[in-house]
Protein backbone atom coordinates (compact mmCIF):
# COMPACT_ATOMS: atom_id res chain seq x y z
CA UNK A 1 0.00 0.00 0.00
CA UNK A 2 0.91 3.39 -1.50
CA UNK A 3 0.86 6.38 0.78
CA UNK A 4 -0.20 9.16 -0.87
CA UNK A 5 -0.29 13.04 0.41
CA UNK A 6 -2.43 15.54 -1.69
CA UNK A 7 -2.33 19.21 -1.49
CA UNK A 8 -5.43 20.93 -2.47
CA UNK A 9 -4.68 25.17 -2.04
CA UNK A 10 -8.52 26.60 -3.65
CA UNK A 11 -11.91 26.68 -2.63
CA UNK A 12 -14.80 28.14 -4.15
CA UNK A 13 -12.65 30.84 -5.97
CA UNK A 14 -11.49 28.11 -8.36
CA UNK A 15 -14.20 24.67 -7.92
CA UNK A 16 -11.81 22.81 -10.20
CA UNK A 17 -8.97 22.65 -8.61
CA UNK A 18 -10.84 22.61 -5.23
CA UNK A 19 -12.74 18.99 -6.81
CA UNK A 20 -10.01 17.29 -8.37
CA UNK A 21 -7.41 16.96 -5.45
CA UNK A 22 -10.52 15.18 -3.89
CA UNK A 23 -11.44 13.16 -7.35
CA UNK A 24 -7.58 12.15 -7.34
CA UNK A 25 -7.34 11.24 -3.51
CA UNK A 26 -10.64 9.04 -4.57
CA UNK A 27 -9.42 7.12 -6.68
CA UNK A 28 -6.81 6.13 -4.82
CA UNK A 29 -8.33 5.74 -1.41
CA UNK A 30 -11.04 3.38 -3.52
CA UNK A 31 -7.55 1.49 -4.58
CA UNK A 32 -7.00 0.92 -1.21
CA UNK A 33 -4.51 3.10 -1.28
CA UNK A 34 -3.44 5.41 2.12
CA UNK A 35 -4.49 8.60 1.08
CA UNK A 36 -4.63 12.57 2.92
CA UNK A 37 -5.62 15.71 0.73
CA UNK A 38 -4.05 18.16 2.89
CA UNK A 39 -6.04 21.27 2.36
CA UNK A 40 -3.77 24.62 2.82
CA UNK A 41 -4.73 28.61 1.99
CA UNK A 42 -8.22 28.96 0.67
CA UNK A 43 -8.72 24.99 0.72
CA UNK A 44 -8.89 25.05 4.62
CA UNK A 45 -12.71 26.55 3.53
CA UNK A 46 -13.51 23.41 1.88
CA UNK A 47 -13.23 21.19 5.27
CA UNK A 48 -16.40 23.60 7.07
CA UNK A 49 -19.54 22.63 6.92
CA UNK A 50 -21.44 23.43 4.58
CA UNK A 51 -18.96 25.31 2.61
CA UNK A 52 -18.59 22.36 -0.33
CA UNK A 53 -22.21 22.27 -1.30
CA UNK A 54 -22.09 25.36 -3.44
CA UNK A 55 -19.21 24.23 -5.18
CA UNK A 56 -20.00 22.17 -8.29
CA UNK A 57 -17.53 22.52 -11.62
CA UNK A 58 -19.16 21.28 -14.56
CA UNK A 59 -18.62 18.12 -15.74
CA UNK A 60 -17.66 16.96 -11.96
CA UNK A 61 -19.21 14.73 -9.58
CA UNK A 62 -20.65 18.12 -6.98
CA UNK A 63 -17.20 18.61 -4.21
CA UNK A 64 -19.42 17.50 -0.99
CA UNK A 65 -20.28 13.96 -3.01
CA UNK A 66 -16.45 13.60 -3.63
CA UNK A 67 -15.28 14.58 -0.04
CA UNK A 68 -17.74 12.42 0.97
CA UNK A 69 -17.03 9.28 -0.79
CA UNK A 70 -13.27 10.34 -0.12
CA UNK A 71 -13.70 9.91 3.83
CA UNK A 72 -16.18 6.50 3.09
CA UNK A 73 -13.20 5.27 1.63
CA UNK A 74 -11.14 5.11 4.18
CA UNK A 75 -9.50 9.28 3.14
CA UNK A 76 -8.33 11.12 5.58
CA UNK A 77 -8.54 15.44 5.50
CA UNK A 78 -6.00 17.56 6.61
CA UNK A 79 -6.37 20.89 7.87
CA UNK A 80 -3.70 23.29 7.80
CA UNK A 81 -3.58 24.97 11.17
CA UNK A 82 -1.69 28.38 10.16
CA UNK A 83 -3.66 28.15 7.29
CA UNK A 84 -6.92 27.89 9.35
CA UNK A 85 -6.82 30.35 12.38
CA UNK A 86 -5.82 33.50 10.29
CA UNK A 87 -9.18 32.68 8.53
CA UNK A 88 -11.22 32.00 11.81
CA UNK A 89 -11.70 28.30 11.44
CA UNK A 90 -11.28 26.19 14.21
CA UNK A 91 -12.26 22.10 14.87
CA UNK A 92 -15.54 22.93 15.92
CA UNK A 93 -16.24 24.38 12.03
CA UNK A 94 -15.26 21.00 10.22
CA UNK A 95 -16.65 18.27 8.81
CA UNK A 96 -16.34 14.65 9.65
CA UNK A 97 -13.35 13.05 8.59
CA UNK A 98 -11.20 16.44 8.65
CA UNK A 99 -8.94 17.46 11.20
CA UNK A 100 -6.26 20.45 11.84
CA UNK A 101 -2.74 19.41 11.49
CA UNK A 102 0.67 21.17 12.08
CA UNK A 103 3.69 22.06 9.36
CA UNK A 104 5.39 19.18 11.38
CA UNK A 105 2.53 16.53 10.71
CA UNK A 106 2.56 17.23 6.94
CA UNK A 107 6.59 16.78 6.87
CA UNK A 108 6.18 13.89 8.77
CA UNK A 109 4.15 11.80 6.81
CA UNK A 110 6.11 13.54 3.57
CA UNK A 111 9.49 12.12 5.08
CA UNK A 112 7.66 8.90 5.92
CA UNK A 113 7.84 8.19 2.28
CA UNK A 114 4.66 9.60 1.27
CA UNK A 115 4.57 10.49 -2.74
CA UNK A 116 2.68 14.25 -3.06
CA UNK A 117 0.43 15.82 -5.79
CA UNK A 118 -0.62 19.67 -5.33
CA UNK A 119 -3.47 21.26 -7.04
CA UNK B 1 -18.31 -15.28 -30.59
CA UNK B 2 -17.14 -12.38 -28.08
CA UNK B 3 -20.56 -12.27 -26.82
CA UNK B 4 -20.62 -15.50 -26.28
CA UNK B 5 -17.52 -15.75 -24.63
CA UNK B 6 -18.94 -12.67 -22.38
CA UNK B 7 -22.20 -14.50 -21.95
CA UNK B 8 -20.16 -18.03 -20.97
CA UNK B 9 -17.64 -16.21 -18.39
CA UNK B 10 -19.31 -16.74 -15.06
CA UNK B 11 -20.11 -13.88 -13.02
CA UNK B 12 -22.08 -12.70 -10.17
CA UNK B 13 -22.62 -9.55 -10.44
CA UNK B 14 -23.11 -6.82 -13.15
CA UNK B 15 -21.95 -2.86 -12.99
CA UNK B 16 -23.44 -1.56 -15.97
CA UNK B 17 -21.39 2.21 -16.48
CA UNK B 18 -22.92 4.37 -19.06
CA UNK B 19 -20.62 7.15 -19.74
CA UNK B 20 -23.94 9.32 -21.11
CA UNK B 21 -25.85 8.53 -18.21
CA UNK B 22 -23.33 8.83 -15.89
CA UNK B 23 -22.59 12.45 -16.65
CA UNK B 24 -19.43 12.99 -15.85
CA UNK B 25 -16.59 15.08 -17.77
CA UNK B 26 -14.42 12.43 -17.17
CA UNK B 27 -14.61 8.64 -16.44
CA UNK B 28 -11.71 8.03 -14.34
CA UNK B 29 -13.25 10.19 -11.50
CA UNK B 30 -15.91 8.17 -11.36
CA UNK B 31 -15.43 4.85 -12.53
CA UNK B 32 -12.86 3.35 -10.08
CA UNK B 33 -14.67 4.34 -6.93
CA UNK B 34 -18.21 3.07 -8.30
CA UNK B 35 -16.46 -0.24 -9.12
CA UNK B 36 -15.10 -0.31 -5.54
CA UNK B 37 -18.50 0.42 -4.05
CA UNK B 38 -19.99 -2.23 -5.90
CA UNK B 39 -17.22 -5.15 -5.02
CA UNK B 40 -18.35 -4.42 -1.39
CA UNK B 41 -21.65 -5.93 -2.18
CA UNK B 42 -20.02 -9.43 -3.02
CA UNK B 43 -18.64 -11.55 -0.76
CA UNK B 44 -14.55 -12.90 -1.38
CA UNK B 45 -13.89 -14.69 -4.96
CA UNK B 46 -17.46 -13.38 -6.51
CA UNK B 47 -16.65 -11.82 -10.22
CA UNK B 48 -18.38 -8.60 -11.03
CA UNK B 49 -18.71 -8.11 -14.69
CA UNK B 50 -18.23 -4.29 -15.38
CA UNK B 51 -19.55 -2.96 -19.28
CA UNK B 52 -18.47 0.17 -19.96
CA UNK B 53 -18.60 2.68 -22.95
CA UNK B 54 -15.80 4.14 -23.07
CA UNK B 55 -12.20 2.86 -24.51
CA UNK B 56 -9.88 5.00 -21.91
CA UNK B 57 -11.24 2.35 -19.10
CA UNK B 58 -9.33 -0.24 -20.12
CA UNK B 59 -5.32 1.79 -18.67
CA UNK B 60 -8.30 3.01 -15.60
CA UNK B 61 -9.71 -0.72 -13.93
CA UNK B 62 -6.41 -2.33 -15.48
CA UNK B 63 -4.12 0.29 -12.94
CA UNK B 64 -6.96 -0.42 -10.21
CA UNK B 65 -6.72 -4.32 -10.36
CA UNK B 66 -2.86 -3.67 -9.48
CA UNK B 67 -3.44 -1.31 -7.05
CA UNK B 68 -6.40 -2.67 -5.32
CA UNK B 69 -5.32 -6.33 -5.48
CA UNK B 70 -8.48 -7.72 -6.96
CA UNK B 71 -7.71 -9.73 -9.91
CA UNK B 72 -8.43 -8.59 -13.38
CA UNK B 73 -9.92 -12.12 -14.87
CA UNK B 74 -10.98 -11.10 -18.28
CA UNK B 75 -11.27 -8.41 -20.99
CA UNK B 76 -13.78 -8.75 -23.26
CA UNK B 77 -12.91 -6.34 -26.54
CA UNK B 78 -15.33 -6.72 -29.12
CA UNK B 79 -14.17 -3.59 -31.04
CA UNK B 80 -17.63 -2.25 -30.24
CA UNK B 81 -18.77 0.38 -28.08
CA UNK B 82 -18.57 -1.43 -24.60
CA UNK B 83 -15.56 -3.27 -22.97
CA UNK B 84 -16.29 -5.67 -20.34
CA UNK B 85 -14.14 -6.62 -17.38
CA UNK B 86 -14.39 -9.18 -15.46
CA UNK B 87 -13.61 -8.86 -11.63
CA UNK B 88 -12.78 -10.91 -8.86
CA UNK B 89 -13.07 -9.57 -5.24
CA UNK B 90 -9.90 -10.76 -3.63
Amino acid sequence: MAKLMINCTHGQEDPERATLAFVVGNVAASADQEAIVLLTIEGVRNATRGYADKICKEGFQPLKDVMQAFVSNGGQIWVCGACAKPRGITDADLIEGAKIVTAANAVEYLASGAASLSF
Amino acid sequence: MLETERQEFVRDALLEFDTDRENVGSTCAVLTPTIKSRLRELQSGQVLEVRVNEPSARGDIEAWCRLSGNPLLRIVDDHGPVLSFFIQKK
